[in-house]
């Protein structure tokens, strides 16, 4: 049952992710923004190579070497797609702002040393069980992940808040108010993906099988996926819904 | 105009006109700013327009200041003649675009 939901779950994140984060790249082709390439690229990048490469990575029946490489594959490209969140998250929410421009060099700093040493570890891995073991390397992205999810969510939470009082003046547009908080959850849940496996692994378990981390992840890919879709590609009837609750 | 300068221009109004001095104006001009959630740096003449006529009345009426909402209204009429100059992508740009 938890295979199924952390199949569907992933699926869900896929295909939300890549198609937002396509529409995102291709938003970015017209306005020549920074901000829309970048957000367009971490999304498309993580959620259309990273999360194929990491369960191809878990294929059980697969060869050592082919393992190797979809291992390498995932954690760059995880590590290049949260790199990418880092800098939307400091340009857009914390322009010119000292201590944001040290967490942001801290976090990419942390993730290029993870990354590096997470590579070292794929590549000298003797076998298909150290191979998938977590090393410290990926620990060290996850950590930086564990920074950038819940500070990006802050800021949309508090963008939110501002976006609220505008709205009460009719200063604000009700579906951006509204994205605001939905990328508040995107944080959320984001960080509900990462944070149970790592605190296993942390503790000695394996966070790979956890019961309990593998069902967060399952609901926070979910949640994410959904969020995702109603921030950057909502339907129409929920564009009503949003607007008509703010006339009322 | 640049947009920070529209607020430079309301403080400098509300200063002539009240017996406000220009920090107890600027910091006035501010605390109707946070009120409505929006900040001083970004934001634009018609934002700090609506602000001036919606907000700060209370504000002045809160500082002893007579006639405040005739006061806000001249000044609004003024800010509203002003130009932006496009300002700064903020969070709200930001995410207006990426709702395409």
């Amino acid at each position: 049952m938890l295979d199924v939901l952390l199949l569907v779950s992933t699926a869900a994140f896929i295909a939300a992710g890549a198609l937002v984060g396509a529409r995102l790249l291709l938003l970015a082709k017209r306005t020549r923004q920074v901000p829309d390439f970048i957000v367009g690229f971490s999304l498309f990048i993580l959620s259309a190579v990273a999360y194929p490469l990491i369960l191809l990575s878990s294929v059980g029946n697969l060869s050592l070497d082919a393992t190797r490489w979809f291992s390498i594959g995932s954690v760059s490209t995880l590590a290049t797609g949260w790199v990418g969140v880092f800098v939307f998250t400091k340009q857009v929410f914390r322009p010119g702002v000292g201590w944001a421009r040290a967490l942001m060099l801290a976090g990419i700093a942390a993730t290029g040393f993870g990354l590096v040493f997470g590579i070292e570890h794929a590549l000298n891995a003797p076998d298909l069980t150290t191979l998938r073991t977590p090393s410290g390397g990926v620990l060290v992205i996850q950590a930086a992940a564990l920074v950038l999810y819940p500070w990006t969510g802050l800021e949309g939470l508090l963008c939110w808040q501002q976006a609220r009082k505008r709205l009460a003046l009719g200063l604000a547009d009700p579906l951006v108010a509204n994205r605001f908080l939905l990328w508040a959850w995107i944080g959320v849940f984001s960080t509900l993906t990462v944070a149970p496996a790592f605190v296993v692994t942390l503790l000695g378990g394996d966070g790979t099988t956890h019961v309990g981390a593998r069902f967060c992840t399952a609901i926070g890919g979910l949640a994410c996926a959904i969020n995702l879709q109603l921030a950057f590609l909502p339907p129409a009837s929920y564009r009503r819904w949003i607007t008509g609750a703010a006339a009322a | 105009m640049a947009d920070a300068e529209a607020f430079d221009f309301v403080c400098s109004q509300l200063e002539s006109r009240t017996s406000l001095d220009r920090l107890a104006a600027r910091g006035t001009v501010r605390i109707a700013l946070k009120q409505a959630g929006l900040d001083s740096r970004s934001v634009t003449p018609e934002q700090l327009a609506v602000v001036t006529e919606k907000v700060l009345p209370g504000e002045l009426a809160s500082r002893g200041v007579q006639g405040g909402a005739a006061i806000c209204n001249e000044i609004a009429a003024k800010v509203r003649r002003l130009t932006t100059t496009g300002g700064a992508d903020t969070p709200d740009a930001v995410f207006r675009r990426l709702g395409g």
